[in-house]
């Protein structure tokens, strides 16, 4: 079961946030966050555009997104692709919302309100949502087993037909608007009039996340098109890190993917440019769940048979701070190519307060890796007034959070330590020795000795031993545990039968050592008085160089007026100083003269004092 | 004239670090490769001829490596689910894997397409290996089940069900073409003979069974399971020979070094430890980044590869001792010098005359022979020797001392030689076996530079750090004679008890005696 629900629910599961451009223009991005709060940004200000809390976002949380289509010109129904024309701003209203519970609910962000909710249709969580370019249809597909065509005039369930063994978790309808592409672990392309099924596909060995039409025209332009013969589409898998491109053939005859792009963790957001032609590469933007970015380019032509690896990869990351210098790394959630195909919208950050910037494409430097302060962007400003929760809502958060803090309360450290120490102490394992006895908390000491088991101790006395060779910084440590046991396990060590032979080295370790305390004290003790007169020589010398920077400064003038009263010879001498400063440089601005002031009376002072003593 | 006798440096072994010839072996690796995989490899067997290629099992797909390339020769893909435990015939001609759905199926190593497809288990079929006749085939699965397999009929020959759990694991006899070992979840490892219906022999390991092998004599049999790893003598009916626990998790894969003489074992807890099989005992341990699923080694321990859970296979060659030798080479005289007229057998008429040999003596020894204790001092103080050999520098420090020299060796330096051996005293006064000589020196550099202290910041500074490194040390040795008093208190009671005991012993044999002489 477990095994059901991982490969099920896979990139959709609630850590993984469902995003969604809009298709006209990439102007606006769709995001559902962590609380259930649906987010709208305007990708070209990167300003919260409007923000939803559907009423049951905790019971049913968002689970896919859908931005119904733009024009009915348009190709291929994709939620995210480019469109030709913005003058279809106004259109750019409703979102098709699905969730944990098999509801659909439509959000109208001209309204920024729900407009209507699909319902009865799926009982189980849904995984995919795409609508029809042209009829305004909306097609869904769930966990439980079974596509349904929707109508949204009417909400109402137009058709609804099984179509997998397992869950149905990826959909695409093709270019032409007449089949649909639907997948579970094998892809299946049904016919839109008929429901019955035209093509497999097997491949993937986990459930299909992501399915997407790459081309709307055949490779051969001569041969009379059915509208879907000789189109590649390309699909992603749940725990896979390949992306497998596939070819509808006329015959039959199934095939394996005819190529694959392999990128270096699970896809868990695809976007890529339609070839509209034959000569045309498709370019591809694979956002892994490592939080890495990966483009390709490619023509699509036949069967390859290796793996394509990326031309470019983009990685976003946080300079570190003062103390280290080695940058962070930050996810990036989302990425979509502009309306020129020449340039990509990053998606980045918190799902919260995601970043979206605008990043020119240039596939020859590969890999690239931006240098972003997220602290410093993330003062965006929310200007939108945003739909208060209810309290029966918040109420409801509230008691989740109590229970996480239960959960996660996890055991006290010291038990886990012991754990650990046993651990290390049967494999000799360095790293977890290490980090144990390396520990300079006194009671955690204590607490740790206190709970390992008594077979563990001789063991760990012979670590120890070996250990307090070394330099004292490290040893001092080790003695702290030796004296820990000894006072904890005393009298289980005492009952041993062998402890001499067990402990004659240890002992004859420590014996050796100590012998030369005698002559260390002695040596410490000559090191002191050296010391000590060092820094009275210091004293003395830092008085001596005062000395000598005062009288450097006192040579300008006349030595003799120093040694007289010291009020009026400071007076004097400044002006007199100043009087000089001005018959010699009379175009310098005061604040030299001022500056030097200052510093002839300070260093005066010193003289005065040392020629006092 | 006596002749003049080199400085003794004395070695000073560190307590617990043994280099064994053992570690020396398993350290003459190269830096490992990574190559990442589709999924956790639960798998990886070589050719057992040359040029030894290697079959890697992860997720659904088998993938075939060259010794030495990083990207995958082959590919058998064509898997709906999962492969498990793709496995050479002894030819090195065929590969039979299992699957996830059941089936089990048998590929040629240069086609692409399964050759057969046995299907008969209805879970997935974790094990397979060839018998040595190499015209069968066994298989263990999920359905409790272990079945035989004939491959030129594609058949089933026999099926045994008498584990009670998931079969994970087996192995087949090099010698015996009818036996072969199953491992199951059902914490039992039975012994079977395809001449009958049941099994021969059945072992009760106490954990759910990860791996099993035999030992090419066939008569020891060793299984993993739990943090444990048990030794079996079947010829004595299943005896238990040794049980290793050296683990701290479950322990998922065993392998015997191409001699025999070394038994490797792989576990959850990133380790791949490496035991002899004489004595039963750890001679060294390897350690991984991730969980260990899978471990194999080349024909000659050539090269070491082992698969982890997270898709990573750390492929690690054995280094080769050419380059090494070649720089050395170059500097000593031929060994024919050497030996030049040294296996002359003398005969009757010959005049014998001897001639001393010449030793060669280091830089040190020269200008100590020649009395420049300074220069000397300067020569150990050098960068390679003071670094990598301290031992020497102490040595020659001894030396001087003894002879009274040391002194004038010390006496007369500059700001920047000072500095060197200060840095020197610091790094290495709290060493015991040094401390007695360099506390000597320290002290001798104090009365002699007392006078000029003050004068280099640098200097200044190198004393200030001496002077915290021996208040540490001494701090410390206070720690440590405290300890010492605890200790001396355990000592004590033992011994009293022991006097005690004694004492009563004594009493009795006294009064037998006192009985047996009033008697």
């Amino acid at each position: 079961m477990a095994a059901g629900e991982a490969c099920g629910g896979g990139w959709r599961e609630p850590a993984r946030a469902p995003c969604a451009f809009s298709p006209c223009g990439r102007r606006l991005l769709a995001l559902s966050g962590p609380d259930g709060r649906l987010r709208v940004w305007d990708a070209l200000s990167s300003r919260l555009h409007r923000e939803y809390a559907p009423s049951a976002r905790l019971s049913a949380a968002c689970t896919c997104l859908a931005w119904a289509p733009t024009t009915a010109k348009e190709g291929p129904q994709r939620k995210k692709r480019k469109s030709e024309a913005a003058e279809a701003g106004e259109q750019l209203d409703l979102l098709a919302i699905g969730t944990a519970v098999g509801s659909i609910l439509l959000y109208s962000t001209v309204k920024g309100d729900l407009q209507s909710k699909l319902d009865g249709g799926h009982d189980n969580k849904i995984n995919c949502i795409r609508w029809h370019q042209d009829n305004g249809c909306l097609y869904s597909c769930s966990e439980d087993k079974h596509i349904v065509e929707w109508n949204t005039q009417t909400c109402k369930v137009k058709c609804k037909w099984k179509g997998d063994n397992s869950s149905v978790s990826s959909l695409c309808i093709s270019p032409d608007g007449k089949m649909l592409l639907s997948a579970g672990r094998t892809i299946k392309l049904w016919d839109l009039e008929t429901k019955e099924v035209y093509r497999h596909f097997t491949g993937h060995a986990t459930a299909v996340s992501s399915l997407m039409f790459t081309t709307v025209r055949p490779p051969n332009e001569n041969q009379p098109f059915d509208g879907i013969t000789g189109l590649y589409f390309l699909s992603g898998a749940v725990h896979d890190r390949l992306l497998s491109v596939w070819q509808v053939r006329s015959d039959r005859k199934e095939k394996n993917a005819v190529m694959s792009f392999t990128v270096t963790d699970e896809p868990i957001f695809i976007d890529l440019t339609v070839s509209e032609s034959k000569e045309e590469p498709v370019k591809l933007a694979v956002v892994c769940r490592d939080g890495q970015l990966h483009l390709f380019e490619h023509i699509l032509n036949g069967y390859c048979k290796k793996p394509l690896t990326s031309n470019c990869t983009i990685q976003i990351a946080m300079p570190g701070n003062d103390s280290d210098s080695t940058p962070k790394p930050v996810p990036i959630l989302a990425a979509a190519f502009c309306s020129d195909k020449q340039s990509l919208m990053i998606v980045y950050g918190n799902t919260l307060q995601p970043i979206i910037e605008r990043v020119s494409l240039s596939t020859t430097e590969s890999p690239v890796c931006l240098v972003r302060d997220i602290q410093k962007t993330l003062v965006l400003k929310t200007e939108m007034d945003v739909t208060k929760a209810s309290i029966e809502d918040r109420l409801g958060a509230m008691d989740i959070d109590a229970m996480k803090v239960k959960t996660q309360g996890g055991l006290p450290q010291t038990d886990s330590f012991a754990v650990l120490l046993v651990q290390g102490l049967e494999s000799n394992d360095p790293d977890i020795l290490n980090k144990v006895l390396q520990t300079r908390k006194e009671a955690l000491v204590k607490n740790t000795v206190a709970r390992i088991p008594v077979h563990a101790v001789i063991p760990l006395l012979h670590e120890l031993t070996k250990r307090l060779q070394g330099h004292p910084y490290s040893a001092s440590q080790m003695v702290r545990w030796l004296k820990t046991i000894f006072s904890i396990h005393a009298s289980y060590l005492s009952t041993l039968p062998d402890l001499v032979p067990q402990l004659g080295m240890l002992y004859q370790l420590m014996e050796s050592r100590v012998k030369t305390l005698q002559k260390l004290s002695r040596l410490h003790g000559k090191l002191y008085l050296l010391i000590t007169q060092i820094a009275a020589l210091e004293k003395i010398q830092d008085v001596s160089d005062v000395n000598q920077t005062a009288k450097l400064v006192y040579e300008e003038e006349s030595s003799e007026e120093g040694s007289e009263d010291e009020m009026i010879a400071d007076k004097d001498s400044d002006d007199n100083w100043e009087e000089d400063e001005e018959k010699e440089e009379q175009s310098e601005e005061p604040e030299m003269a001022v500056d030097k002031e200052i510093n002839g009376d300070s260093d005066l002072d010193p003289e005065n004092e040392s020629e006092e003593e | 004239m006596a002749s003049y006798k080199p400085v003794a440096v004395l070695p000073f072994p560190r307590l617990g670090e043994k280099v064994t010839q053992d570690t020396l072996y398993w350290k003459g690796y190269k830096t490992p490769v990574q190559i990442k995989e589709f999924g956790a490899v639960n798998k990886i067997h070589f050719s057992p001829v040359p040029p030894h290629n290697y079959a890697v099992t992860a997720s659904s797909r088998i993938h075939i490596y060259g010794r030495y390339s990083q990207e995958p020769i082959k590919t058998f893909s064509r898997f709906k689910d999962a492969a498990y435990c793709a496995t050479y015939r002894d030819d090195g001609k065929l590969l039979v894997a299992g699957s996830e759905e059941g089936s089990v199926r048998l590929f040629d190593i240069s086609g692409r397409a399964a050759l057969r497809q046995f299907d008969g288990h209805t879970k997935a079929a974790h094990v397979v290996d060839f018998l040595s006749d190499k015209y069968r085939i066994f298989s263990g699965a999920d359905d409790y089940t272990s079945k035989l397999w004939d491959i030129p009929s594609s058949s089933e020959i026999v099926s045994y069900s008498e584990h009670t759990d998931y079969v994970r694991c087996g192995c087949t006899s090099k010698l015996n073409a009818d036996l072969f070992v199953t491992g199951s979840y059902d914490h039992t490892v039975k012994l079977f003979d395809a001449r009958t219906e049941k099994s021969a022999l059945t072992i009760e390991h106490g954990h759910p069974v990860e791996s099993v092998l035999l030992f090419p004599s066939g008569g020891l049999l060793v299984s993993a399971g739990g943090r444990y790893v048990k030794v079996w003598d079947i010829l004595k009916g299943g005896h238990l020979l040794v049980s290793l626990k050296n683990h701290h998790k479950t322990v998922t894969c065993l392998c015997l070094s191409s001699s025999g003489q070394r038994l490797l074992s792989g576990s959850l807890d990133r380790h791949v430890k490496i035991y002899s099989t004489t004595s039963y005992k750890v001679v060294h341990s390897f350690d991984y980044a991730a969980s260990i699923l899978s471990l194999a080694l080349a024909p000659e321990d050539e090269t070491i590869i082992v698969g982890m859970t997270n898709g990573v296979l750390n492929v690690r060659h054995r280094k080769h001792e050419e380059n090494k030798e070649r720089i050395p080479k170059k500097r000593h005289p031929a060994y024919r010098t050497f030996v030049k007229g040294r296996n002359y057998m003398p005969k009757q008429e010959d005049f014998f005359v001897s001639k001393p040999v010449r030793n060669h003596l280091k830089k040190y020894d020269k200008l100590l022979k020649s009395f420049q204790v300074s220069k000397a001092l300067d020569a150990v103080l050098e960068v390679p020797i003071r670094v990598y050999t301290p031992e020497i520098t102490v040595a020659v420090m001894q030396e001087l001392s003894r002879r009274g020299t040391l002194k004038n060796a010390l006496a007369g330096r500059d700001e920047k030689q000072l500095g060197i051996l200060l840095t020197f005293l610091t790094r290495h006064v709290v060493e015991p076996r040094f401390a007695p000589v360099l506390i000597n020196v320290a002290e001798m550099i104090i009365d002699i530079y007392l006078s000029v202290a003050g004068q280099s910041a640098v200097v200044d500074k190198q004393f200030m750090r001496l002077q915290e490194v021996v208040e540490k040390e001494i701090d410390y040795q206070g720690e440590l004679l405290e300890t010492l008093g605890m200790m001396d208190a355990l000592f004590a009671t033992m011994t009293s008890k022991k006097v005690t005991s004694l004492e009563n012993k004594s009493n009795g044999i006294s009064k037998v005696v006192e009985q047996v002489a009033s008697s």
